[in-house]
């Protein structure tokens, strides 16, 4: 598999979230806005940059048995130490994404790319990989995001897109809980739908 | 047997490491945290009663009181066993009461929610609501979360206390305060809290120039008004 592979896999391929279904706890929760998707997906890419490769440095010393909680403590510090510097240094950010960031530490995406990749591949290629997963799961967060944020509220990133009649009485049950697992479902099924016909034709 | 000592020598190291890390950073980032925190309260402060300087902290106790945590000055202890009712004492610059700000505890969807309210005074000598903030939410993204827009909370905007004590509910519950669509919780939260403190807050002070002492057992009580009318007859 060629370094640009690495990268790109994320994106459709094994897209942590359609494909994978890794993570969905948080990709549920926080796609009732695009805004919301975007810095949840970002603030998640920076995390699994992050441990892959502090996972692909140490993965040498670590022996198997106790490899997970390693992990766990190597990505627990990390989002730890991201919520601490973004709370002091970036305060108006972190009012919008606090909430969020300690939910990465429960995000198995994470610690899925730790153990499936980074503690097997060199660090050049568990940096791609991190970067890719991350940018393939923003990209489903925002995905769901403009979807759901459309449909419950008429308005993308804020801004009034949908006109004023819809706008007044949206399709409030996209934001809702059950609207996340609606979007999701049928998302799914259009990829599952799609791969299966390529699949037919090969 | 040395295989299973180094398993746990690893792991302590790494533990160790990771706890080094983190306590170094927070004590970094704290008090730069705190201080943020301060900047926002005053910020906040400023919007809800512009034109306020000085502000002086006053409790009095609410039913069955219990002492509370002085490290939260500002907010109204929110089960119903009852504590202290903490509000500042606004002045401005030449002294004098302008009004009171409070900080609203209630109880929403997924959090406790904090509202700043700055209350000042109306011409009649009741108390008004001025304006309102909220300094802390963990609602519901898209939906609850939603109260925090300027939208919303401009719905608070200049409330006499007549409406705080009557009207001031949900539109759900019968009063004037429209909801936020699909959170009604949260908008009863804030409300609650809202009309609560309103309705611990001391009356206004009879003469601008000497300030009334705080009558702390019955502050809902408008003996203001009462005192004039005797002047009048």
């Amino acid at each position: 598999m060629t370094l640009l592979q690495d990268f790109t896999k994320g994106f459709i391929k094994e897209n942590p979230v359609f494909i994978m279904a890794l993570g969905l706890c948080p990709v549920l929760a926080v796609t009732t806005s695009v805004e919301n998707a975007i810095g949840m997906g970002l603030a998640a890419t920076f995390v699994l940059v992050g441990s892959n490769f502090m996972i692909s440095l140490i993965k040498k010393l670590i022996p198997a048995k106790v490899r997970i909680p390693c992990y766990i403590v190597v990505i627990a510090s990390f989002v730890t130490v991201v919520d601490m510097s973004m709370n002091a240094f970036l305060p108006d950010l972190h009012k919008n994404l606090g909430l969020f960031i300690p939910l990465i530490v429960v995000n198995c995406v994470i610690l899925g790319r730790a153990e499936a990749f980074a503690n097997r591949n060199n660090l050049i290629r568990s940096i791609l990989d991190g970067f890719g997963m991350g940018l393939g799961f923003t990209l489903a967060l925002v995905v769901l995001g403009v979807i759901r944020e459309l449909l419950g509220v008429g308005t993308l990133l804020g801004y009034n897109i949908l006109p004023l009649g819809f706008r007044e009485s949206p399709m409030l049950v996209a934001i809702l809980a059950p609207g996340a697992f609606i979007t999701m479902g049928l998302l799914m099924g259009l990829l599952n739908m799609r791969r299966k016909t390529t699949q037919g034709a090969e | 047997m040395m295989y299973y000592l180094k398993l746990a020598f690893v792991l302590l190291v790494i533990a160790g490491l990771a706890s080094a890390t983190l306590a170094y950073l927070n004590g970094k980032t704290q008090p730069i945290i705190e201080a943020n925190k301060k900047l926002a309260e005053l910020a906040a402060r400023e919007k809800v009663l512009p034109g306020a300087s000085a502000f002086e902290r006053d409790s009095l106790a609410v039913e069955g009181a219990q002492v509370s945590d002085s490290l939260e000055p500002l907010r109204l202890q929110d089960d119903s066993g009852g504590g202290m009712f903490f509000y500042y004492r606004a002045y401005d610059k030449d002294h004098n009461l302008v009004g009171y700000i409070f900080t609203a505890l209630g109880k929403g969807y997924s959090s406790t929610i904090q509202t700043m309210c700055g209350v000042v005074f109306a011409d009649d000598g009741a108390l008004e609501l001025n304006a309102i903030e909220i300094l802390y939410q963990g609602e519901t993204p898209g939906l609850g979360a939603n109260a925090v827009n300027d939208k919303f909370l401009g719905r608070f905007n200049g409330l006499s206390q007549l409406l705080t004590t009557s009207r001031l509910y949900v539109d759900k519950d019968g009063g004037d305060i429209t909801s936020i669509t699909g959170a009604t919780i949260t908008t009863r939260a804030i409300v609650n809290s809202i009309r609560e403190g309103m309705n611990h807050l001391p009356a206004p002070p009879v003469s601008e120039e000497t300030p009334e002492p705080i009558i702390e057992s019955a502050p809902v009580e408008p003996i203001a008004p009462v005192v004039l009318e005797e002047e009048a007859a």
